[in-house]
């Protein structure tokens, strides 16, 4: 067996185990509503997930997703005021969010500033252009509006038979995504600048063009995750996307794509968010104390990746061994 | 290699199992030894008048059991949700344990405090948590009005009254919103910070984060006051990142490098950190006795005492401990009666504004004695 | 001449004082208030804290990690620091005893840490983002929820009658210097010469190039990383300490979320977040370059809504402007060179 196929097989095993740890100790747990709102919270995070997995494993890092998350918000809810049809804004939402990335991508690729810094500080700017595109009252204070209720927007929302537009939205964009990956000859450029950037260019990969696109996709994948989280609220508050580009690295982070670049996947990245978000519905349950809640959420992360570290070593010595 | 992954597999299962067996960690413990005043407290609770809707057969009846509709909130197990903002501050603190204090006698009673961790999507996460695991009330600090609405809604609907406070209010119809009044609290914060400083000066503002102002409005309610009629001059209005004391105590500094002694007439302070950061830096800067009058928010503990001290010139007091004892009982009455904005059939959600009053040197003395706030002060009890 | 100019200017420290020339030349014509030594001090002051932690966060990005759980460290070694001195009365041999503590504690957490990252080769992200969750909760099992408010002498070592060391509760002065900074001085000085002079420095240098290569040579690569979040650990410890000081208060948000500034010092200042690349100097400018930029915004009177927006264009401005005057002085380099290939 491929040595991917059983880290991806330990990963999803992780996550099974403590799903069903989680259907033993509480009755409300693996019922159709909760796992339901559980893949709805999920999509969000892993919509920017999906995103980012394109940046990591093409050796870099996005810090302003969550910035680019909030400015589109605003300026999709700002669109949906104005009448816009619902399917258009969404559209809006995913070119704003192209347009975010294209601008990483120039001050990357050509001022050649480090990842860290230009993502950085962009992140700041289109923060701060959120604030200034936000609504505000008479007086000139920025107050809250929501998605009109004609508006088309709203449709978004809903669901069928109970499974929310947002999760098959996300589970579609991660098959996609996992295949643009691994079988298009941009996902192997991509691969072997994560893996090896001055190696790539010298065997003729355009390394910034494979870069612009790997920004211009996450802007994609932010922007049409905040569009789709938006609709669901029911606004886009100003706040709505900061802290996300952190969640969405650790979720890439423990479901398998390396930093460095050049390894995992988007699947990685679907199962590390819903590590996550199972993670912590399932600690809801206990109806413990916040503090506890934050110790253990802390130690299982520590445990599960503990774990899968072992047992990959653990399988890939097997292999070593069988193959000799 | 098979037999290898079966074995770690269940040595896997048997170590997550112990770990989930071992968690069985206590709730938070209530101070039940200095909580002999919560009585008295209830019954001249400041600003928290009877539920006006409440139909008949309120909590004051004994023995009375189950009511249609309702659950008899002295013996069936009962849940409440109290979803804050973040419960990092002494604010959480104070409210945690206003809260615990009346559980006590309601051993069928659990409160579940949960941490939204400024974030508005994982408030509504919370909320429909709320509603999977079937709790019977909720009580919301609520960060954006509108992002809850469905949420609330569906919890509405499945029958939990929605109880939300401070902060902002939901604009969906739910139970009841109990408000904190920031806006006029800024405003008579202005009122009063002029009947001090007289109708001429000039005026600093330390206000909240920028992307908090839709929901706390005091900073906004103080400038409206003085813009609009006074004469104080409105020089400065900073931002403080996070609500951070140690952010408000440079911005601060900056503020007083830049203005020489007597620029400054007042300074408003949108929370009781702010307050204390502003009060260190002037502190500090050694203009402590430049007469700068200080306005805070909330009236924690150190604000009090600065008052008394006169460090500070006043705050607009809000007593959340009894606010939110208050609030238990209303909840409970709400689970009594099975009363929620459907079955109360609600066009609009009846509102209680809490009154925050202003404390300066004449009344510090006795809103120091009968203030819940000094229990929050140290776990001593110093 | 003029590409020896530029050539000073392309380097780094060149373009350091560039940009603080540049913001000099703004502020003299805008707020002259900016050259009055009472906010150089005020900036010194605002920095103190971040700076220590920057420093110690440095530590772990040379090996080519980074160490998210700083501000979850700072604030429980305030609290139990504090926890402890306050239980003693505020004594010196209570503020002593619970500062050890507090440290010891901060140690173990980074030596778990590291452990974590060596022993099972996990990524540093995603190891010390778990630790700050574990000691973030802890934090309340320590103060329950409460603050803890030092008197107004903040931290301090009594002889006597006479307070010998204090960091005051707004940072007050010894010698016309705020305490703190001092502390950030010398905690600056000590990182600097431990990275540059001794051979643990140049240790950590090496893993953080190549770590395959560094364990060929025979450096112990494991240990010497564990060591690194240690240090980490500590000088959050520190750093935590001296904020809880300066603001009166220790408990649940003391430095809370502060990782997220120390990693834009470090980003601002130049350092490789890869590793191995990166001094004391260029964090350390870092954080000052920020601790300017608030400065300044205050001191301009910039309006509270777009000072998010002015804080991100004038960091990309600035570094903006570093990568030309590299690229111009490496193209100085490279002319020179071209022409010297010529003459010969």
């Amino acid at each position: 067996m491929a040595s991917k196929t059983i880290r991806r097989m330990i990963s999803i095993g992780l996550l099974l185990i403590m799903v069903i740890i989680f259907s033993i100790s509480s009755d409300v747990f693996l019922n159709f509503g909760n796992i339901a709102n559980l893949l709805k919270d999920s999509a969000y995070l892993g919509l920017i997930a999906i995103g980012m997995a394109f940046v990591i494993i093409g050796g870099g890092v996005d810090l302003s997703a969550g910035g680019m998350a909030c400015l589109v918000g605003i300026l999709c809810v700002r669109m949906s005021t104005m009448g816009l049809n619902g399917f258009l804004i969404v559209l809006a939402g995913v070119i704003l969010g192209m347009l975010c990335g294209f601008i990483n991508a120039l001050f990357v690729t050509r001022v050649k500033l480090t990842e860290f810094v230009a993502t950085l500080a962009l992140g700041f700017v289109y923060s701060g252009l959120t604030l200034i595109f936000a609504f505000r009252d008479d007086r000139g204070t920025i107050t809250s509006v929501a998605i009109p209720k004609w508006s088309s927007l709203r449709a978004f929302a809903g669901n069928v038979g109970g499974i929310f537009y947002i999760t098959i939205v996300w589970i579609v964009v991660a098959v996609i995504a996992y295949i643009v990956l691994t079988r298009t000859t941009f996902g192997l450029h991509t691969y072997s600048i994560g893996s090896h950037a001055k190696s790539a260019q010298m065997s003729g990969v355009n390394n910034d063009r494979i870069k612009m696109l790997g920004y211009i996709i996450c802007g994609a994948c932010v922007g049409l995750a905040v569009v789709l989280q938006a609709s669901l609220l029911g606004s886009s508050p100003l706040n709505i996307g900061s802290g996300y580009e952190f969640q969405a690295i650790a979720a890439c982070v423990v479901g398998g794509v390396v930093l460095g670049g050049g390894k995992g996947d988007p699947i990685s990245a679907l199962v590390g968010a819903l590590f996550f978000k199972t993670l912590m519905n399932g600690l809801y349950k206990f109806g413990l104390a916040t503090s506890w809640e934050y110790i253990l959420q802390g130690g299982i992360i520590v445990v599960a990746t503990v774990f899968d570290a072992v047992f990959n070593r653990a399988t890939s010595k097997r292999l070593l061994a069988r193959a000799q | 290699m098979r037999r290898m992954k079966i074995i770690a597999m269940l040595l896997v299962l048997v170590m997550a199992v112990g770990f989930i067996a071992s968690c069985d960690k206590p709730k938070e413990t209530t101070n039940t030894s200095n909580n002999d005043n919560t009585a008295s407290n209830n019954d001249n609770s400041a600003g928290a008048p009877a539920d006006p809707t409440a139909s008949s057969g309120s909590s004051g009846s004994t023995g009375t059991g189950a009511l249609p509709g309702g659950k008899n909130i002295y013996e069936d197990p009962i849940k409440i949700s109290v979803i804050s903002i973040s419960t990092a501050g002494i604010v959480n603190r104070m409210y945690q344990m206003a809260l615990n204090d009346q559980a006590v006698r309601y051993p069928n009673v659990i409160l579940d405090y949960k941490d939204a961790e400024y974030d508005p999507s994982k408030q509504v996460t919370l909320i429909e948590e709320a509603i999977t695991q079937k709790y019977d009330c909720i009580i919301l600090e609520c960060m954006d009005p509108v992002g809850v609405n469905e949420a609330i809604d569906k919890a509405e609907a499945a029958g939990i009254p929605v109880i939300s406070t401070n902060a902002a209010e939901p604009f969906t119809v739910h139970s009841l919103h109990v408000a904190g009044a920031d806006y006029s609290s800024g405003w008579k914060g202005g009122e009063e910070l002029v009947k001090l400083a007289g109708n001429e000066g000039t005026a600093v503002v330390l206000d909240c984060p920028a992307s908090f102002k839709p929901g706390a409005r005091m900073g906004t309610g103080f400038e409206d006051y003085i813009t609009q009629n006074t004469n104080i001059r409105l020089i400065e209005q900073i931002p403080i990142e996070n609500w951070d004391a140690a952010v408000a105590q440079t911005s601060m500094r900056d503020v007083l490098t830049k203005y020489g002694p007597g620029e400054i007439t007042m300074v408003y302070c949108s929370s009781g950190d702010i307050a204390n950061g502003a009060m260190n830096a002037i502190d500090a800067a050694g203009r402590a006795d430049e007469g700068i009058l200080i306005w805070g928010f909330m009236g924690y503990p150190m604000e009090l005492e600065a008052i008394r001290d006169g460090r500070m010139a006043g705050t607009m007091f809000s007593d959340t401990y009894t606010q939110y004892a208050a609030l238990f009982y209303i909840a409970l009455n709400h689970i009594a009666t099975g009363l929620t904005s459907i079955t109360g059939g609600y066009t609009a959600t009846p509102a209680i504004e809490q009154p925050m009053f202003p404390v300066t040197k004449d009344n510090v003395d006795d809103v120091m004695a009968f203030s819940g706030w000094y229990m929050t002060k140290s776990m001593n009890g110093k | 001449m003029m590409k020896k100019a530029i050539r000073a200017i392309g380097s780094a420290w060149g373009q350091r004082i560039t940009l603080l020339v540049l913001i000099c030349i703004v502020m003299a014509i805008a707020e002259p208030v900016f050259f009055k030594l009472d906010n150089y001090k005020s900036i010194l002051l605002a920095i103190a804290v971040n700076g220590v932690m920057v420093c110690g966060m440095l530590f772990t990005v040379l090996v080519g990690g980074m160490d998210l759980s700083v501000g979850a460290m700072a604030g429980i070694s305030a609290s139990i620091a504090y926890r402890i001195a306050e239980s003693s009365g505020f004594t010196t041999s209570g503020f002593l005893s619970g500062c050890a503590l507090a440290l010891a504690l901060c140690l173990v957490a980074g030596a778990v840490s590291g452990l974590l990252v060596t022993r099972f080769a996990l990524p540093a992200f995603v190891v010390t983002l778990a630790m700050k969750y574990i000691v973030y909760g802890s934090i309340y099992l320590v103060t329950q929820g409460f603050f803890v408010l030092p008197p107004a002498h903040g931290l301090s070592y009594q002889v006597g009658n006479q307070i010998v060391f204090s960091i005051p509760v707004g940072g007050g002065n010894k010698l016309n210097i705020p305490m703190p900074v001092i502390i950030l001085i010398i905690v600056v000085a000590i990182c600097a010469f431990v990275l540059v002079k001794t051979t643990y420095g140049r240790k950590l240098y090496a893993i953080g190039g190549n770590k395959n290569v560094a364990n060929l040579v025979g450096i112990k690569s494991n240990a010497n990383i564990v060591g690194a979040f240690m240090i980490s650990g500590v000088l959050a410890g520190i750093a935590g300490i001296m904020l809880a000081s300066m603001n009166g208060q220790a408990g649940q948000t003391t430095a809370l979320n502060y990782e997220g500034n120390v990693l834009m010092a470090m980003v601002v200042g130049g350092v490789n977040l890869a590793g191995g690349e990166g001094g004391v100097a260029g964090a350390i400018f870092g954080a000052l370059f920020v601790g300017i930029i608030n400065n300044v915004m205050v001191l301009l009177s910039v309006e509270a809504t777009i000072q998010t927006f002015v804080r991100g264009i004038v960091i990309l401005a600035a570094m903006t402007l570093n990568m030309y005057a590299r690229r111009g002085s490496t193209g100085a380099m490279k002319i020179k060179i071209a022409k010297a290939d010529k003459a010969a």
